[in-house]
């Protein structure tokens, strides 16, 4: 007997479902995210070599050529979707469509808005739209994520515009930080809190995809609010400032997102978020902005407040075996 | 334990209330109680502490901090060596404290022997350093019983090669070993490659022990995706003939595609994990593009169009058959 057969089951006797219900048609299986990893790799590269490919015969270089190229393609890669969801064929072009489709209209929004903050802000809405329109979980899931890093880039470049960071800036880039990700934090939260209520009204198709993208923007995405003299890895004549102290936010984003991701029980984003965590200490120790000696007691700090506070939640939840979880 | 996209399926297929759902969520046990999220929680705190200091300590000692002289930094590293050493010895693993003990004494290992290069300048490359931090700290490892700390292994490992392989600082034991071979680039990057594989094959080995625990499939695709990586860049690399297309480099090929076809086979015969065939594909995909790139001489538009073909393609193909091996391998292991 399979698990369905068993919940079922289980549903029936406590009389939550009706017996003898039909069997549907059998569930389609789940995509690994390893498989969704090489589609989805092949199918973004495959738009980008697509739309070289259109702008090398077509060359459209004003917004309304490249935004017509951008809906048309957009368009296609819907209709390619709805046309038949259990083709692969199909759906690999399609993201290749859609992907390429994106870029154009990205190209576009660069054209009218001739600025950075514009042309993410643009992108940022785009992709909520397509998180709402397009009819695959890839598809969904990967424009969840670009929102969240195309929405990061937004707030930034509309505050800041392409000023570099800087010690006086600080409180604002805090702040700006905040009011990116807070909401990003909030969404997944409330998706992860709700989940029972989103799939008993049969939204788990937009849901699921969307709470995925929120959660890997978690873990990787908070790049996009790094200030740029973080790039200065390696440069002498970066100023001291507490700017240094930034991926220690990105890292516990990620964190959050590592504990989201195990009360869904997805084990591979549980996974990304504490690997983006660590990438996000390594990535501490190469920035400059205050010397390896502050860092070393910046760490040492964090680490014995995270100890003492998983020893003072041990003893309330009283944890005396040491076992793991 | 449910997929969560199997509960997502079921849901809508049935058209399940609120209450249905809820309950679902906690029959299949898809959703943790309170009582486990507390533990993780408890556990990804306890982890995240002690990866904590220990890398206040790694950027204490490269800090080179004049104000404490050399004894004294030695001190410090080897008491706290010492101390985590003695805290595993007194709740030994698999007591959570024990792992995360010898976990922090790996860390303090390779901290001591960064300090040893920094303070007597041997004159030692990076790689060296991450290489001898792997045989160094394997003991602590071992006695350790805990995939993360095989995990952190694999990755110092890693790097080492990785270093070895990109920088070829030909200079060091690593290099001494197969200096008089005079391998080229392609060549070298199939050492990595076997040992990663090696790692994998000892992995489905202990699988199959009572040590199992310890080596959890994650551990396997991560030595796998690594094999992987290594055999695409070399084979990356002779199809670019970067070296000048030689012979050693057709030889280079030809390992790399017989490792990936036992590979595959194994996989195949084993019936259970997709994930192998999926990092084949990945990698042939690159490979084959690459080809594709590298032998076609005509327009760049016929170019980028092929490359998308190829890329919609041969993505498709794997596409459909790893999913149908998914699909066909759950229902025997459910059967």
């Amino acid at each position: 007997m399979s698990d369905l057969d068993v919940l079922k089951r289980a549903l029936v006797s406590r009389g939550l479902m009706a017996e003898g219900l039909p069997t549907p048609a059998p569930l389609p299986s789940h995509r690994p995210w390893f498989v969704s990893l090489v589609l989805g790799s092949a199918g973004w590269l495959a738009g980008v070599f697509g739309l070289i490919c259109i702008g090398l015969i077509f060359r459209p270089d004003t917004a309304l050529e490249l935004t017509s190229a951008g809906v048309l393609m957009l368009a296609a890669a819907g209709g390619l979707y709805a046309l038949d969801r259990e083709n692969a064929f199909f759906d690999q072009l399609a993201l290749a469509l859609s992907i390429a489709g994106q870029l154009a209209m990205t190209g576009a929004a660069w054209d009218i808005t001739n600025s950075v903050a514009g042309t993410v802000a643009l992108v940022a809405l785009m992709q909520v739209v397509l998180v709402l329109l397009l009819p695959n979980r890839l598809a969904k899931f990967l424009a969840a994520f670009f929102a969240c890093i195309a929405w990061a880039f937004a707030v930034r470049f509309a505050w800041w515009d392409a000023e570099e960071f800087s010690l006086r800036l600080v409180p604002p880039a805090l702040a700006s930080w905040f009011v990116v990700w807070i909401p990003v934090i909030a969404g997944a939260h409330a998706l992860v809190r709700t989940e029972a209520r989103w799939m008993a009204s049969g939204m788990q198709y937009l849901a699921r995809p969307a709470l995925t993208g929120l959660l890997l923007s978690l873990a990787f995405g908070t790049w996009a609010s790094l200030p740029f003299s973080s790039a200065h890895l390696w440069s002498a004549s970066v100023e001291t400032d507490w700017l240094a102290m930034w991926p220690l936010l990105s890292a516990a984003a990620a964190l959050f997102a590592a504990i989201c991701a195990f009360r869904i029980r997805n084990r591979a984003l549980i996974g990304a978020a504490i690997g983006g965590a660590l990438l996000h200490v390594v990535h501490f120790y190469f920035l400059l902005g205050t010397t390896l000696l502050m860092k070393s007691c910046i760490m040492l700090i964090v680490g014995v407040l995270l100890s003492v506070t998983a020893a003072l939640l041990s003893r309330r939840t009283r944890d005396p075996s040491g076992a793991e979880a | 334990m449910m997929d969560r996209n199997e509960l997502d399926a079921f849901a809508a297929q049935y058209k399940l209330g609120r209450e249905a759902v809820d309950a679902a969520l906690e029959i299949s046990r898809a959703r943790p109680t309170s009582d486990e999220l507390w533990r993780f929680a408890i556990s990804l705190l306890r982890l995240a502490g002690a990866l904590s200091i220990a890398a206040g300590i790694v950027f204490f000692v490269a800090a080179n901090w004049e104000e404490i002289d050399v004894l004294a930094r030695f001190g410090l590293v080897e008491a706290l060596l010492v101390a985590s050493a003695g805290v595993a010895l007194w709740r030994p693993p698999p007591h959570a404290l024990g792992r995360g003990a010898l976990l922090f004494a790996f860390v303090m290992a390779g901290a001591l022997l960064a300090l040893f290069g920094q303070t007597y300048q041997t004159g030692a490359n990076v790689y060296e350093l991450f290489l001898t931090w792997s045989v160094l700290g394997l003991p602590l490892v071992i006695a350790a019983q805990w995939s993360v700390s095989w995990g952190a292994w694999v990755l110092v490992l890693n790097v080492a090669l990785g270093l070895f392989c990109s920088l070829r600082p030909e200079d060091g034991w690593f290099w001494f070993l197969i200096s008089g071979t005079r391998l080229d680039a392609a060549e070298l990057l199939l050492a990595p490659m076997m040992v990663n594989l090696s790692l994998w094959g000892l992995r489905e080995y202990v699988e199959e022990t009572r040590w199992s625990a310890i080596a959890p499939p994650w551990l396997g695709r991560l030595v796998l995706a690594c094999a992987v990586g290594y055999g695409t860049w070399a084979g990356t690399i002779v199809i670019l003939g970067e070296n000048g297309n030689t012979g050693g480099d057709a030889l280079a090929l030809l390992f790399v595609i017989i490792a990936f076809v036992c590979v595959a086979t194994y996989a195949i015969r084993k019936r259970t994990d997709v994930f192998p065939l999926a990092a084949l594909a990945g990698s042939a995909i690159v490979l084959t593009t690459t080809a594709l790139a590298t032998a076609v001489e005509m327009d760049d538009e016929v170019i980028f169009f092929l490359l998308s073909i190829w890329l919609i393609a041969s993505s498709t193909v794997s596409g459909r058959l790893l999913m149908k091996l998914v699909r066909l391998w759950a229902r025997e292991a459910e059967a």
